[in-house]
């Protein structure tokens, strides 16, 4: 009894981690579906989220079930701090995608002018759909 | 008879004199009202110094963080008030600005701001225990620029103000006739929606209310200490909520008043915000002022 007790708990763990990994997407960070379902991205921060410094991170784009990579035709990336009503400065902000990977890019120099909750507005043209995504973070 | 002749004219003299280091108000000791008229002043200048430093956001769960903003803001205040009787005055405040950090400044003209007050109640020497009364209006225009449109965000050099026009109502109750001070004043601070990038934004109606107390070494020496409590409401952005966006500043401060000559003093603030109790999307600062007050 208790061997058959084992086994459905090592299924029903199977279970449950067979969802998180349907596809290429990690399993260990958290994605966004678009507003519209249009997109499903994943934001992995390489560098930060730091706030009166510069951060980097990659943005993975999935189609609307999280299976497959997409192509994705144009990206834009906002930083919104949603408490206090503004943006921060995006000059030296870089948006580059990854040579042979599709739907992946790198974004560089994310400033985030104070530490708080920020939404991370990812804006993403795929196939000629513009759909938005915010992604929330706080930096310390 | 005679004496009396003499005598009187001397008595009112002193009675006045003393006013002017016994009578004021809870805001004019650390509150947003710099410059407050004693009944028998006609006209008063306000020049003030003030620096705050030490800036460390506070966000909307109440946890320090980074500020990446100037690391010193210094402010020039001046202000004049005239008196149109015993019980009423208005005053005019117009800051200028400098923002430090590390080696860059910028400056600016600071929003300018009118302020009146009218004495319901006034205080008496023969009744020290019925306090002076007043209700107040206000209103602080916005001309300077704030976060909403900082070109130079990655510094905020160039933030030096809300963003937002402001109108306000409120009391201020002071009990200035014994050597113990103590008052009160409860200020609604409304600001006015304004657009920028084509979102309407519209900060939720806030209330300050300010406790003072104090004391009366001599005519000429006065210490003051009290709590400023602001609360303000959710923002909206396109009449939509933003979600956790109130906010809370609990502010204490002390001053230092020094009465030089029957028309001149000197006064020392410190102060530090974001100081006590459950703070939200605010900001912790310390600061320092000196001021020189001539009244006419």
């Amino acid at each position: 009894m208790q061997t058959l007790l084992r086994l459905s708990l090592c299924v029903l763990l199977c279970q449950a981690c067979s969802t998180h990994n349907k596809a290429d997407a990690p399993a260990s960070t958290e994605g966004v579906a678009s507003k519209n379902s249009t997109f499903f991205v994943i934001m992995d921060w390489t560098t930060g989220p730091k706030s009166a410094a510069t951060s980097a991170a990659t943005l993975s784009f999935y189609d609307a079930n999280h299976h497959q990579p997409i192509s994705v035709d144009s990206v834009a990336v906002v930083p919104w701090m949603t408490t206090m009503g503004h943006g921060t400065s995006m000059k030296d902000q870089k948006i580059v995608p990854v040579a042979g990977q599709v739907g992946r890019f790198t974004i560089d120099g994310i400033y985030l002018i104070m530490g708080g909750p920020w939404d991370i507005r990812v804006t993403a043209k795929v196939n000629g759909n513009m759909d938005i995504a915010t992604v929330a973070v706080t930096a310390p | 008879m005679r004496r009396w002749r003499l005598v009187a004219p001397l008595l009112l003299g002193l009675l006045l004199g003393s006013s002017q280091a016994f009578a004021c108000a809870s805001c004019g000791s650390g509150g947003d009202d710099p410059l407050i008229l004693y009944p028998n002043e006609v006209d008063k200048i306000y020049i003030g110094f003030a620096r705050a430093t030490a800036f460390k956001n506070v966000d909307a769960n109440g946890r320090f963080s980074t500020s990446g903003g100037p690391t010193a803001k210094d402010t020039l205040t001046l202000a004049y008030g005239h008196g149109f009787s015993p019980r009423a005055f208005v005053t005019g405040t117009l800051p200028w600005l400098r923002n430090s950090r590390q080696e860059a400044t910028h400056t600016s003209l600071g929003d300018p701001s009118l302020a009146a007050r009218y004495a319901l109640v006034m205080a008496s020497m023969a009744e020290p225990l019925i306090p002076q009364v007043q209700i107040l209006a206000g209103y602080k225009q916005s001309m300077t620029h704030s976060i909403h449109d900082s070109v130079d965000l990655k510094t905020q050099l160039d933030v030096f103000g809300t963003g937002f026009s402001e109108a306000k109502l409120g009391v201020d109750v002071w009990f200035g006739q014994l050597d113990w001070l103590a008052g009160a004043a409860f200020h609604l601070i409304k600001p006015l929606p304004h657009s920028y990038d084509g979102v309407r934004y519209e900060p939720g109606l806030a209330s300050r209310s300010t406790v003072t107390a104090g004391y009366v070494f001599s005519t000429a020496c006065k210490t003051t200490f009290g709590a400023n409590l602001l609360a303000r409401g959710s923002l909206r952005g396109d009449d939509v909520v933003q979600a956790d966006s109130e906010q809370r500043n609990h502010s204490v401060f002390v001053t230092q008043d020094w009465l030089i000559s029957p028309v001149e003093s000197w006064r020392l603030s410190l102060s530090r915000q974001a100081a006590f109790g459950a703070n939200k999307n605010t900001a912790r600062s310390d600061g320092v002022s000196l001021a020189y007050l001539r009244s006419w």
